[in-house]
């Protein structure tokens, strides 16, 4: 996806989001991450966006910034994202807790089928923390 | 079970009659051995929301075996952690807050987990708890080298003998979706994936409880039934490991209870008896008991995945020990979670101990039952 299209709404974070093009020089894109929890609280899981390194030696994490939205919805914005793949990972604990984490105005890159969100739960009846990833790209 | 009220507060439900009849009708316990050792585990007949932490909830519950039932409702809610999430991973803390309340609503008030020595089972009961939970998160553990050698060893086995796919097999550490890939190609690693992306984390709940209940006697001298009130109480705290293949929970629980206790049911008769069927009845000879007991229960729950990775065997050994008497129990209930099919689990249930110093030894079959985590 070209990424004068990725935040296209006017909220006032996507506003400051906003991709811009001064000459060649590119202000870094700011991706929002929304997650709504089942319980409206941060109570047993954790969202995060990476980037593997160049080298491949691990994982880059990306700083969120997080703030309540109405609706029980959590909003998290990244700073400085190039170009390239990024991967969201969500982790719940407990058996109950379930989460559903969209990246905003971005499509989902793999798995090729699926769409946001991303839902996460714990069944308790076979197990007691949980997790799952989904990749989105961010394009020249 | 190891399951404290607590936590069988939890399950919650939306719909109550079709429930019950559901639990007695469709779904009866098999039960062999002695009469007195009959399950007391009751049939939830709930259906379990999704999220435990947050939300009015109510059940109902059966035991199959002398009709007793109790409603349940509950409220849960959050307090802390405060902020966001950890920015790159790390340790947490969350604490959670639930109060609840028990309704005796038929037949016999006093729900007694045999199998757990619960004491505090009688009557209409309100608790309140709080629960705290300290997790690590450890987002970039899907780039780890375990997680690389399980792509590649689900790779090769996908490839079988064609040499030309197992050379293709040392690239497949690029695969950018690690964690999605395993889950769908290989479930049979479902284990070793969660030992290595995730890791242990626990959680601490205290709970207290007061209940009010009354119990029935017969007066010897006149045959009359009389009625007697007792309160009771108890504090409960728990400590639950659960470590991170994910599938498996220790817990170790010290609750004090101090509650009323009925006389055992015997025939009573008057002090002179001209007529059996006038001068004697059934039923406790003698006022109710107040019982203390300091419980200490341990457990270990284990759910076993099939190699498919949709279907397996949970178990759950508890034993519990009350410091104050003789009494003590260890039980072993056994599930089996069948794809597709999620109201039948059929399972089994072993239950061995002593109380009032009698030994009882119980095996149960059921045809639904209700492993979880929780």
């Amino acid at each position: 996806m070209k990424r004068d299209k990725i935040l296209t709404s006017s909220s006032p974070v996507e506003q400051i989001a906003r991709f811009m093009t001064i000459g060649e020089r590119e202000i870094p894109m700011i991706v929002e991450i929304e997650v709504k929890p089942k319980s409206g609280t941060f109570f047993g899981w954790d969202v995060h966006v990476m980037s593997p390194r160049a080298d491949d030696s691990g994982a880059i994490i990306h700083k969120l910034d997080w703030a309540s939205a109405s609706g029980g919805k959590w909003i998290a914005t990244t700073a400085d994202l190039p170009p390239k793949v990024y991967s969201v990972r969500g982790q719940v604990w407990l058996p109950g807790i379930e989460i559903e984490v969209t990246a905003r105005n971005i499509p989902v890159k793999e798995p090729a089928s699926k769409t946001w969100p991303m839902s996460i739960k714990v069944d308790g009846a076979n197990q007691t923390q949980n997790s799952d990833t989904y990749l989105f790209e961010v394009t020249e | 079970m190891i399951q404290p009220f607590g936590a069988a507060r939890r399950k919650m439900a939306s719909t109550l009659s079709a429930a019950v009849i559901g639990s007695v009708c469709l779904l009866p316990t098999v039960v062999f051995g002695q009469a007195a050792d009959q399950d007391r585990r009751p049939t939830n007949s709930g259906f379990a929301t999704d999220d435990p932490f947050r939300g009015a909830s109510s059940s109902i519950e059966i035991s199959t075996d002398e009709k007793k039932a109790k409603a349940e409702f509950g409220y849960a809610g959050y307090l802390a952690g405060r902020g966001s999430p950890s920015p790159s991973g790390g340790r947490r803390l969350d604490i959670s807050w639930n109060v609840g309340l028990s309704l005796p609503i038929g037949g016999k008030s006093d729900i007694i987990d045999k199998g757990t020595l619960e004491k505090l089972g009688d009557g209409t009961k309100f608790s309140g708890g709080l629960t705290l939970l300290n997790a690590t998160s450890s987002p970039d553990s899907i780039y780890e080298d375990s997680v690389t050698r399980l792509m590649i060893q689900a790779c090769r086995a996908e490839a079988g003998n064609d040499p030309e796919k197992n050379k293709e097999c040392d690239s497949w550490k690029s695969q950018r979706n690690r964690e999605g890939y395993l889950r769908d190609h290989a479930p049979w690693l479902g284990l070793q994936l969660n030992r290595a992306l995730y890791g242990s984390f626990w959680t601490l709940e205290a709970e207290g409880a007061v209940s009010l209940a009354r119990y029935k006697y017969v007066d010897v001298s006149t045959l009359e039934d009389r009625k007697q009130s007792i309160n009771g109480y108890s504090a409960t705290a728990i400590f639950a490991f659960y470590p991170r293949d994910a599938v498996s929970k220790f817990k170790v629980e010290a609750e004090y209870s101090s509650a009323g206790k009925s006389v055992d049911a015997t025939i009573v008769c008057k002090t002179v008896v001209v007529s059996p069927a006038d001068d004697c009845k059934f039923g406790a000879a003698n006022s109710p008991e107040r019982d203390n007991a300091l419980v200490i229960r341990s457990g270990y729950a284990r759910y076993f995945p099939f190699r498919t990775g949709d279907a397996g065997i949970g178990l759950e050994l508890t034993g519990s020990k009350d410091l104050l008497s003789d009494d003590w129990a260890v039980q072993l209930p056994i599930y089996v979670t069948i794809p597709g099919i999620s109201d039948v689990s059929p399972g089994m249930k072993a239950s061995y101990g002593s109380e009032d110093g009698a030994n009882d030894f119980t095996v149960n079959i059921f045809i639904k039952s209700t492993f979880s985590f929780k």
